[in-house]
């Protein structure tokens, strides 16, 4: 193996209960990240793709459970660690949690608190992993805050929240993850909530991040283009499953999966013609806990045959590192 | 199609009434609070007397069969007061709670719905009502008009709108500002349409709970009232005042059934009422 | 044959913050400060800018959720132009079963505790479209247009999907036949793949039955794919307005560019040179003096601090910037 792996997610099962109901949240979901790369998750709402992130670190809901498979973290040094195997509110968890691994969320607004200062909860973060005085940590925040862009960071430590634009407390939010220096960082739906060029600044500003520290990003998103520009592999889930998975190139110059296919096509393109027409997905997304005795995207799939609503697809590798789940790429599939 | 209509039409109330009987306290409170009220609505049925005939030859008899809960000092079946007297005490309760959730209501949509200076106005009223010692009003409304039932219902419906009110107000308020109400308007339809039909509905919810609520408490508050003797006069027989006609102290050590009875009518009814006003409040809530 | 359908004439809403007695000396937001367009019949106009540019008060405006404060909304209605900011009650009534509008959020578009037709019923009871069973039948076919079943009208709002229920306010607004549908970011709030399935309808619907629309929008692909002409907003302002395929192919203002350069493209490879601007839109409550775009501007020179630009024609497409770029250039 050329290039070191940080994270492998192997066969991931997460449930919430709602109820009586279960809902599968996460359905066998494996994946890999080498150190230093970018792995995009796409889907849509109700895909799962939060609730695997939430899983790696079991920052889980009271409902939530992992309910099998295995979450292996390979830090720079020493043993592997297997997180799906830590207690959820352990001690080696919490170490990793902001540590080695930290995450951002999709809402700048209310990710941070509002009665104390930026510096405030920078510091205490930094200094819940390391043994630092205060001083040190407002200097080392101030240096980093300067380099994420913040004017006058020295000065806008002592400010709160609302002093913030929204673009600006997500760069906040990126220095809290960052303090630490941590090794993989999963952003979740970053820029979702910010105006275009505002994510421009902030998709511009992770990949500076990555070049400089080494960071090794698990990036969740629904929008493909922000893939397309940052990513290095990717996954597409869909009703917790992910259907198709290899690097950047595979998946955008020869995607499978009739779902990664249509999801590529439904977006207008810049400079596309207004004539041509969107393919769209018929119906909706199917209730999260519907339970399938086939393939999850059947009833919506243009090239579904009766196979693909009786057996549910096995993964299958046409070209190395190119994994996709669908009937169409196994032998005597759908063109039955 | 009319048929259709009328049953697809139902879908929304029957699926709140499918979550309503889900729920165990709330069935068993609206059981015994039917009990309760076929009980006193019906009160000739069960029982023979006349709960205002005084018959002294009678008087503290102990529980038998012709007086299932024994006699009073002046022979009055207490059984028969304690139905008869529920009349009383559930009319003023809910006529109160009714009328002032009415009120609350409709001051509450025209506060919510046109903002400014006619919600400073009414939240400042309300606000009034609510700061001054309840029960110091109740106690100068009484003094000043006197006692009655009608004045009692009064008091309770002047100090009692203004919950409703700022719950109502609240509601409308922030649905003022979803887009189906914009779409109303830029449609032309006008105010008033949009505040009791459109907007009215979405806060029955709330309203319904506080109205139950508030009609349990406003029966505590008559028998406190009538215990402290500033409720209804006094022959006429509510719960409250039959435990205000108990409280003498040998009455309490050796007929202890002269206040228990009408503590546990009350006690009952209150309970069964505030179950049944949660469990109602969770069936309507359109967010489920 | 092209018929101009709606002119806005300088229009501004500025709106007044604070409460009480300091009303008078608060400072006033300046959401729309001075917007014209034209849109053509059978056409589409796109409006894009960020959060903040007034494009959604642009949109009330002219459903007159809102009352510009000044300016002049010219409707070419039967045939004859009139001023909508100025009709009286019966025709101003009449203009606003014309003109309808598509909210960005689907579920709270509807209200949760009325049936769809129950939803649909009063605005066609007072707009005079006939009794109920008449009013029942346009449900039904205002229904099937957005291709959903009539009986759905039974139905109440949490029973559908947010594409279906965005379907079913297309349908409101379809049922009322209207010559203008204003939507205000109508498939940013629902899943990628829904967002196509909209998409389609709205164009199909356009080829249908002659609509014309004004797609307020922040996502620029969107709207370049939707479009006729785009007109993109900066903070109250057009900064410069296009056709669609002019703005994509000869885009000429700096805001314009880095826009377009800054909306992530899905396709592999397509790694273009990414304009990023300096810092956040600046507050409404405190445009900057001169070009407002200036102090985020690669191209700033003195004049832009000091001098504002007028929205000016350059070329002949009908292609209009605001910029002191483009000063003196073909006129």
């Amino acid at each position: 193996m050329e290039q070191q792996m940080i994270l492998r997610v192997k066969d991931l099962q997460t449930a919430y209960y709602v109820g009586k109901r279960r809902v599968n949240a996460v359905n066998g979901v494996s994946f890999e990240l080498k150190r230093g790369e970018t792995l995009g998750i796409v889907g849509e709402s109700g895909c799962g793709k939060s609730a695997t992130a939430h899983s790696i670190l079991q920052l889980l809901p009271k409902n939530g459970r992992i309910e099998g498979g295995k979450v292996e973290y390979f830090p720079k040094e020493g043993e592997p660690v297997c997180l799906s195997e830590c207690k959820r509110t352990g001690r080696k968890m919490r170490e990793m949690r902001g540590g080695e691994i930290s995450m951002i969320f999709q809402d700048p607004l209310s990710s941070l608190n509002p009665v104390y200062t930026i510096g405030d909860q920078i510091i205490e973060m930094l200094r819940a992993h390391e043994k630092i005085s205060k001083k040190q940590a407002a200097v080392r925040a101030a240096q980093l805050l300067d380099k994420l862009g913040i004017p006058d960071a020295e000065k806008r430590l002592r400010d709160y929240p609302h002093q913030f634009s929204g673009g600006m407390k997500q760069r906040v939010m990126i220095a809290i993850a960052m303090i630490c220096n941590p090794s993989l960082l999963i952003a979740d739906e970053p820029t979702t909530a910010l105006d275009v060029t505002i994510q421009a600044q902030i998709l511009e500003l992770m990949q500076q991040i990555q070049q400089e520290y080494g960071t090794s990003i698990m990036l969740i998103t629904h929008n493909m283009g922000i893939v397309a520009e940052i990513c290095d592999s990717v996954a597409v889930m869909y009703m917790g499953r992910v259907v198709e998975y290899g690097s950047l190139k595979q998946v955008f110059t020869n995607p499978k999966h009739p779902y990664t296919v249509a999801l590529m096509q439904s977006v207008p393109v810049l400079g596309m013609g207004k004539d041509k027409r969107l393919v769209s997905i018929e119906g909706a997304t199917p209730d999260g806990s519907t339970v399938f005795k086939g393939c999850p995207f059947a009833d919506r799939c243009t090239k579904a045959g009766p196979h693909c609503f009786d057996h549910p697809p096995v993964e299958t590798e046409p070209e190395p590192g190119h994994r996709v789940s669908c009937h169409l790429y196994t032998e005597g599939g759908a063109a039955e | 199609m009319e048929k259709r209509n009328s049953k697809a039409r139902s879908s929304l109330a029957r699926r709140s009434w499918q979550r309503f009987f889900q729920n165990k306290a709330a069935v068993a409170g609206g059981v015994v609070l039917t009990l309760i009220l076929v009980l006193c609505v019906f009160a000739p049925l069960f029982t023979p007397y006349d709960p205002a005939y005084a018959d002294v030859s009678q008087k503290l008899m102990p529980i038998s069969a012709a007086h299932p809960l024994g006699t009073d000092r002046l022979g009055r079946d207490l059984f028969a007061r304690l139905l008869y007297g529920g009349r009383y005490s559930m009319f003023i309760g809910l006529a109160g709670a009714v009328g002032a959730s009415v009120i609350g209501v409709v001051l509450g949509c025209i506060a919510g719905w046109f903002g400014r200076r006619i919600d400073r106005a009414l939240l400042s009223i309300s606000e009034l009502f609510s700061v001054f010692p309840q029960m110091l009003l109740i106690l100068l409304c009484v003094a000043l008009m006197g006692q009655s039932v009608a004045n009692m219902i009064w008091v309770f419906v002047l100090t009692g709108w203004s919950g409703v009110f700022r719950i109502v107000r609240s509601r409308i308020l922030s649905l003022r500002e979803e887009p189906f109400v914009e779409s109303c308007v830029a449609n032309g339809i006008s105010g008033g349409s949009i505040m009791f039909r459109q907007l009215l509905p979405n806060t029955i919810g709330p309203v319904i709970v506080h109205t139950t609520l508030a009609t349990a408490g406003f029966i505590l508050a008559e028998a406190g009232l009538s215990f402290l003797g500033m409720g209804v006069p006094n022959d006429l027989p509510t719960w409250g005042n039959i435990i205000n006609a108990a409280k003498r102290i040998d009455v309490i050590v050796n007929q202890p059934m002269q206040w228990i009875a009408p503590g546990v009518a009350i006690s009952l009814f209150v309970l069964s009422i505030n179950f049944l006003g949660d469990g109602l409040r969770d069936a309507f809530d359109p967010a489920q | 044959m092209i018929d101009e359908l709606l002119i806005a004439q300088s229009l501004i809403k500025y709106y007044r913050t604070g409460t009480g007695w300091s009303e008078k000396k608060a400072r006033p937001v300046k959401a729309v400060d001075g917007v014209s367009f034209t849109l053509y019949r059978g056409e589409t106009l796109g409006i894009v800018g960020e959060s903040g540019c007034g494009k959604t008060t642009l949109g009330k405006c002219i459903v007159r959720l809102l009352d510009p404060d000044e300016g002049k909304l010219w409707f070419n209605r039967d045939g004859e132009t009139c001023n909508i900011l100025m009709l009286n009650k019966k025709d101003g009534f009449d203009m606003r079963r014309r003109i309808q509008m598509v909210f960005q959020d689907p579920y709270g578009s509807l209200n949760p505790r009325l049936n769809i037709l129950g939803a649909f019923d009063e605005q066609l009871r007072i707009h005079g479209f006939g009794d109920r069973a008449k009013r029942r039948e346009i449900v039904a076919q205002a229904l099937e247009r957005v291709n959903l079943q009539p009986d759905y009208m039974y139905r109440y709002p949490h029973e559908f999907s947010g594409g279906q229920r965005q379907r079913i306010c297309i349908a409101r607004a379809l049922a009322m036949s209207p010559e203008l549908i204003v939507c205000d970011e109508p498939v940013s709030a629902l899943d990628v793949s829904v967002q196509a399935q909209i998409l389609n309808l709205m164009k199909d619907l356009q080829k249908e039955l002659g609509l014309s629309y004004i797609f307020i929008a922040h996502d620029l692909s969107v709207v370049q794919y939707m479009s006729d002409r785009i007109a993109v907003m900066y903070l109250g302002k057009i900064v410069e307005t296009a056709s669609a395929d002019e703005l994509y192919e000869r885009k000429l203002h700096p805001y314009t560019q880095a826009l377009l350069s800054a909306v992530p493209v899905p396709v592999y490879g397509a790694k273009k040179e990414r304009i990023i601007l300096k810092g956040d839109v600046p507050s409404p409550l405190a445009p900057p003096n001169g070009c407002r775009f200036h102090p985020r501007c690669a191209h700033c020179r003195e004049i832009c601090r000091q001098v504002e630009p007028e929205l000016r024609e350059i070329g002949t497409t009908g292609h209009r910037v605001a910029c002191h770029l483009y000063d003196g250039k073909n006129e």
